[in-house]
């Protein structure tokens, strides 16, 4: 359903043009827990960006479903952007709305009807076990609870996919593996594809079935969690896995 | 001090009123015409969500120019068209033109630094939602820097206030006019002292309603 071929992106830095992104191939199936591990620097964020389109990759296409989204116009590419939801590190959600209010900003944007928004904002919240925290301000909520209302919004106008840009991040230990179990559900009880960016190996082999290692723009190694991880084949990899970490 | 009162006190709060009326009016009108402008500033810049550095640099140009004129000689070189408004030179509406053209710049910059302080990632993810530049700048930009525009609000009422007094120069009326020819003409020191704490009086309370509100409206107090 999410298909990247040779995505390529270069950056102009002061000190020259640094290649975030180089050759890029990457084929999700539908319901994939695709987990892209890499050091900082290694060009995470800027595949997510690029595949919500934040940023412009330089040459190769990607599609979703069976459109190139690099080819659609502005108004095509607005409403291809529903089936996709983000999730960010450091949540993104608006300070100066109700926790409810942020849910429903997706659905607003999209137009629809208000009785239809109130219900699927109650489901939602459910859904992410923050049902009693409707009229909170993001301000009064934890980490783990503020990274909840994000899910909830990126999955308010349903989805195919959810993108996360390392969601547990910035989280303690317990809230990272309550937040990764949330996510395992998502994908079971929904069917929906997730691809989670992130630089923690725990947070893999928790919850993705399949991986891709990126280092200096380009994929390492990529394939089935277990099978990757059983017979490490590249020195980034193994030192992710913490064997080769040895001062 | 009774006599003083029953002389001047009617005349100070016709005055006072005028300067009230004056303020509001201008405010309200330069928020009108500056936010607009304030707004676009702010998405044509360099990483904005409508970059355009043609636009932006042609707009910043003009809210220099107009902000660097000296506001006594902005009021007197736009007479012509305050006629052409109002009708009139004289009087608080006449007074209020200049005063409208003058702030408008000057609140445009004000509510661009406010916008400023919206956090990138947050536009961002909008984007990511599939919101419009409109929806951007309304139910996001607009929306989460509301505490710092109402803060920029009570900035700008108190220099609209200021400036007010000066049109008192060319008989617009208010506090500014009293000071002036009771103060300054006819050396009637208490009349000139009242229309000062008059003014301070207003000031404050300026100040104070807006902190008190941009507090109440600022949704990360709660805790
Ligand atoms: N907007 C940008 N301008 C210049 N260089 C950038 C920009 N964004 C990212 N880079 C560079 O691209 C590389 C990859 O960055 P990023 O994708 O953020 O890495 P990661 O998320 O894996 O830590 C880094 O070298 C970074 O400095
Ligand atoms: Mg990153």
């Amino acid at each position: 359903m999410i298909k990247i071929e040779n995505l390529s992106k270069e950056f102009n830095a002061n000190h020259g043009k640094v290649k975030a992104l180089d050759n890029i191939n990457l084929e999700l199936n539908n319901g994939d827990i695709f987990g892209i591990i890499g050091m900082s620097g290694a060009g995470k964020s800027t595949l997510l960006r690029c595949i919500t389109l934040l940023e412009r990759p330089d040459s190769g296409s990607i599609y979703i479903g069976d459109n190139d989204i690099l080819k659609l116009n502005e108004k095509e590419l607005r409403s291809a952007r529903g089936k996709m939801g983000v999730v960010f590190q450091n949540y993104n959600l608006l300070m100066q709305e109700t926790v409810a209010k942020n849910v429903a900003f997706p659905m607003e944007i999209a137009g629809r009807p208000k009785n239809e928004i109130k219900q699927r904002v109650a489901e939602l919240l459910d859904l992410v076990q923050i049902g009693d925290k409707a009229s909170f301000y993001p301000a009064q909520l934890s980490g783990g609870q503020r990274q909840r209302v994000a899910i909830a919004r990126a999955l308010a106008t349903e989805p195919e996919a959810l993108l996360c840009d390392e969601p547990t991040s910035a989280l303690d230990v317990l809230t990272t593996k309550q937040v990764l179990s949330l996510l395992k559900e998502i994908n079971e009880k929904l069917n929906t594809t997730i691809i989670i960016i992130t630089h923690e190996m725990s947070a893999v082999k928790a919850i993705c079935n399949k991986v891709a290692v990126i280092n200096d723009g380009s994929f390492v190694e990529m394939g089935h969690t277990k099978e990757v991880f059983a017979n490490p084949k590249s020195s980034i990899t193994k030192m992710l896995l913490g064997e080769d970490f040895r001062m | 001090m009774e006599a003083f009162f029953n002389v001047y006190g009617s005349l100070l709060l016709y005055s006072t009123l005028e300067t009230l009326y004056m303020t509001i009016v201008a405010t309200f009108f330069s928020y009108l015409f500056g936010v607009p402008l304030g707004v676009a500033l702010s998405i044509t810049k360099k990483g904005g969500i409508a970059s355009s550095p043609t636009f932006n640099s042609i707009a910043g140009w003009v809210v220099n120019v107009v902000r660097s004129v000296p506001f006594i000689i902005l009021m007197v070189f736009v007479i012509p068209f305050t006629r052409l408004v109002t009708g009139t030179s004289i009087g608080p509406n006449a007074g209020n033109v200049p005063l409208i053209i003058a702030a408008t710049p000057f609140v445009a910059r004000i509510v661009e630094q406010s916008l400023e302080e919206v956090d990138r990632g947050l536009i961002e993810a909008a984007k990511c939602m599939g919101a419009t530049n409109f929806q951007i700048i309304t139910k996001v930009m607009l929306k989460e820097s509301r505490p710092s525009l109402i803060r920029g609000l009570s900035i700008s009422a108190i220099t609209i206030l200021s400036y007010s007094a000066i049109t008192g120069t060319v008989g617009a009326g208010g506090l500014g006019d009293m000071a002036i020819r009771f103060g300054y003409q006819q050396y009637i020191d208490s009349v000139m002292y009242s229309t000062v704490i008059l003014l301070i009086i207003i000031v404050v309370l300026i100040q104070w309603l807006c902190n008190l509100w941009a507090f109440k409206a600022d949704k990360r107090n709660r805790n």
